[in-house]
């Protein structure tokens, strides 16, 4: 019985947990090198990510650098209701959108493309020579890119040069509205089809070889094999890049933008974040300019969640 | 372990090296030269540091004050450089900027200091000069009558128009055309270069073009907002029927191919690449670009010459009624602290009466006299040292003269006549003409807002300024048509705060009459 008693007692009665401190003691005495590792990265989140969400404040505020964030005056919502009742506000969202969308329909199946046509190349020096020429673009610094862009279709640029052949009377391509999105979307995808490429070439490289080989014995042909073999080995790939890429939708490369665009393309090209740049840095308007990017943020964190459940639910692999 | 260790050593190392470059900018701040944060007066580039520079060492001579200068960095977005200089605690002693837009908020701010009291006794000669140019004092004091910088002016209102209509002389000899006068004429040339060279007339996006011919159909903007005071009432030009004229020739030219269809986008490169292909004829520029062409037509032994045509007069023979001018004074002065006191304050002003004595305006125009200059003939003469010198005489320049662009004190058109070449020099000239009326007509640089007025203004003028320039482009080119859109324009216009606008420019504007 006293044992039975003790030993019930051992099983109802257990340990006191360590405390706090101690698991943590522990724990670190077991991971040490670990924490050293991270070390370096908990510092930079916490230096550049973290700490300046403090200036967020400034939102609220009516800020001046001289008197801080600590000395300014408060002024509540009005710098987000002063975007909501700015003329420019929806053009600015349509066009940010507009323009994401376009990049995004065209731009991320091009490198799934290229990374597809050239898995199938079987000539090694091609192939390496395709590889290279597609992703040098890349390298190539983007205000020098964007200056070829301009000298290609201005009106007696190339591309004029080439279209006046089809009959499509000569003008400044980047100055008409109807063109600045095709420009900007197929310069994109001329700059970084090859290096987005690499990624899924990785991932080709990773599947297995055997599934080819019963597929062939099958009989597919090799469209097949490629649509019932390798595409569902490149979706985990495809999936997370789609995430990652949802999440960024509405921050549409800022600086390709300002060195493409002009006054008279503004009806089709500002977006949201070259506003922000000609407000805050421009007027040193920084209150209003980060509301701006506050609200722009809270819809990329919503669209990225929305599109992790979605792809939850349809396909099981999500990102968290 | 001892991987630990040395990760801590590098760690340490690394806040000591941040902790100790922080002291030292301390450190600087708290010895006794004075410090001078300046957007203007950047020394020359061909020398490391202003510790190399024969203007600023020699300017410490001169002055006996010892100064620590600081610019923002190359390239830095100079208003952004400021901001971020005033969150710091310990403000420069002596800031040099464009203070005038915002004095009294700057002053407010406790940026810069009220020198009301202490201005006609340590700095009599700046004292002196503004009593002697009452409409240079006027700029240079707020509203309440608040001195709060010094400034930069001009000798002669020619130095301030520095922008216009430039030709190309040899075409026009070569066709027999002499230099064009009016409207009439000036589609005439336009159209034989067209003709002839297939060559047509451009113009950059800076704002140095918010002019161009407007002036001649008695209009005062061009394709972006503008106000001018007509008999004491402040009127927005782009709503006056004379502008709608104007956009009417331009139009016309544009349809007919006269103007380069790629204006909306070009920048000053994208031009000179035309301009050295001979696409473009006539162009609005400054009088360095002049130069620039015509020494790049030089190095590749073309005959291209560019020099300024006068801005074109009115259909009635009248001279125009607007061309682009600055005032003879300058948005930007040296202002000093709040915080300086005691002896530096007294050196603080020294140093910045300097350019207004005699001595002083020499040394700022010329640099150290016996080395970059020698009187001749009781005018100041650069010597071979800077007319000879290897780096070229325009480079050499830099490297002694602080009134070059923007300065302090008084910028002499000789040093103009020195240093620019004869083209360059006459288009100044050449586009003041007789101009004199039209410069009364511009809206005065020196007005200032109240705090609530600039941050009203600001709201409404970024997005008005975006409207007015797609609307302006789209008037060029067509898509949108005089005749039919031109109301619903001016109704967008209203629409975005317009008549606040114009109302709170007109207080702005009787109150600085009132000073």
């Amino acid at each position: 019985m006293a044992d039975n008693a003790i030993a019930g007692n051992r099983i109802a009665i257990p340990r006191p947990k360590p405390s706090l401190g101690d698991r943590l003691k522990k724990d670190f005495k077991e991971n040490k090198w670990k924490y050293v590792m991270a070390l370096p990265i908990i510092i930079y989140f916490a230096v550049f990510a973290y700490k300046p969400m403090y200036g967020l404040l400034m939102v609220f505020q009516d800020y001046s650098p001289r008197l801080g964030i600590s000395g300014s005056p408060w002024v509540g919502f009005q710098n987000f209701v002063r975007f909501f009742n700015d003329p420019n506000a929806w053009r600015i969202v349509r066009n940010t959108f507009n323009i994401s969308i376009w990049s995004m329909v065209v731009g991320f199946p091009a490198p799934i493309i290229l990374a597809l046509l050239i898995n199938e190349i079987h000539n090694k020096f091609f192939k390496r020579v395709v590889q290279t020429v597609s992703y040098m673009p890349y390298f190539v610094s983007l205000v020098v890119m964007c200056s070829l862009v301009k000298f290609f279709t201005q009106s007696d640029g190339l591309i004029p040069d080439i279209l006046t052949h089809i009959g499509i009377a000569r003008t400044n391509l980047l100055a008409s509205p109807g063109a600045f999105v095709p420009i900007y979307v197929l310069s994109g995808i001329w700059q970084s089809v090859g290096w987005d490429s690499i990624i899924y070439l990785a991932a080709l490289s990773g599947i297995n070889s055997e599934l080819y080989e019963s597929a062939r014995i099958d009989g597919a042909s090799r469209l097949q094999q490629m649509w019932h073999v390798t595409l569902p080995g490149l979706r985990p790939t495809i999936i997370i890049l789609l995430i990652l890429r949802m999440g960024s939708l509405l921050s549409v490369g800022f600086e390709k933008i300002l060195l493409l665009y002009s006054a008279s393309t503004y009806s089709v090209a500002d977006v949201i974040s070259t506003y922000v740049y000609r407000m805050g840095i421009l007027n040193a308007d920084y209150s209003y300019s980060a509301a701006i990017g506050l609200l722009n943020t809270l819809v990329n964190v919503t669209l990225l969640l929305i599109t992790n459940k979605i792809a939850e639910k349809t396909s099981g692999s999500g990102l968290f | 372990m001892k991987l630990w260790k040395k990760a801590g050593l590098v760690l340490g190392a690394l806040a000591l090296a941040t902790g100790l470059s922080a002291c030292n900018s301390k450190s600087s701040a708290a010895n006794k030269d004075l410090t001078v944060w300046s957007v203007f007066a950047a020394p020359s580039t061909t020398v490391k540091s202003w510790h190399q520079s024969p203007f600023h060492t020699g300017l410490a001579k001169a002055t006996g004050v010892n100064v620590n200068w600081k610019w923002p960095a190359e390239g830095a977005d100079q208003g952004q450089a400021f901001n971020l200089m005033t969150t710091q605690k310990q403000l420069p002693d002596i800031i040099w900027y464009q203070l005038m837009d915002k004095s009294e908020q700057y002053m407010k701010q406790g940026i810069i200091r009220d020198m009301t009291k202490e201005l006609p006794k340590k700095a009599p000669h700046y004292w002196k000069f503004l009593q002697d140019h009452p409409e240079y004092a006027k700029a240079m004091r707020t509203d309440d009558g608040k001195y709060y910088m010094f400034g930069f002016f001009r000798e002669k209102p020619e130095q301030a128009t520095w922008a216009g209509p430039s030709i190309r002389k040899d075409w026009l000899d070569a066709q027999h055309l002499s230099m064009p006068t009016n409207i009439a004429e000036w589609t005439h040339v336009m159209e034989v270069f067209n003709k002839v060279y297939g060559a047509k007339m451009a113009y950059t996006g800076d704002w140095f073009n918010t002019i161009m011919f407007a002036g001649a159909f008695g209009a005062h903007a061009a394709f972006a907002p503008n106000y001018y005071v007509d008999n004491g009432k402040v009127k927005f030009a782009l709503t006056q029927p004379e502008w709608k004229n104007y956009m009417a020739w331009m139009h016309s030219l544009y349809t007919k191919g006269l103007i380069d269809p790629d204006v909306a986008t070009l920048d000053a490169q994208g031009m000179q690449n035309k301009v050295a292909k001979n696409k473009v004829g006539i162009v609005f520029g400054s009088t360095s670009t002049i130069d620039t062409y015509n020494t790049a037509a030089q190095q590749a032994k073309s005959k291209a010459h560019w020099v300024a045509a006068p801005y074109p007069n009115q259909a009635d023979g009248k001279a125009p009624s607007a061309i682009f001018s600055e005032a003879m004074y300058v948005n930007g002065g040296a202002g000093i602290s709040p915080d300086v006191s005691g002896k530096k304050l007294d050196e603080a002003y020294k140093w910045l009466d300097f350019p207004f004595t005699k001595k002083g305006n020499e040394y700022w125009n010329y640099g150290p006299e016996g080395t970059s200059w020698t009187m001749k003939n009781g005018v100041p003469t650069f010597t071979d040292k800077v007319t000879k010198s290897k780096l070229g005489m325009a480079t050499a320049i830099t490297l002694y003269s602080g009134n070059l662009g923007y300065g302090l004190g008084v910028q002499d058109l000789n040093l103009n006549k020195q240093r620019q070449s004869p083209d360059a020099f006459n288009a100044s000239k050449t586009w003041y003409a007789n101009n004199s009326e039209a410069q009364k007509e511009a809206y005065p640089t020196g007005v200032s807002m109240t705090d609530a007025e600039s941050k009203e203004a600001a709201t409404i003028s970024n997005t008005l300024n975006t409207y007015v320039q797609e609307h302006c482009l789209k008037f060029l080119n067509g898509k949108l048509s005089l005749d039919k859109d031109y109301d619903s324009f001016v109704a967008g216009m209203k629409k975005q705060g317009l008549d606040r606008l114009t109302k709170i420019k007109q207080d702005a504007y009787d109150r600085y009459e009132k000073r």
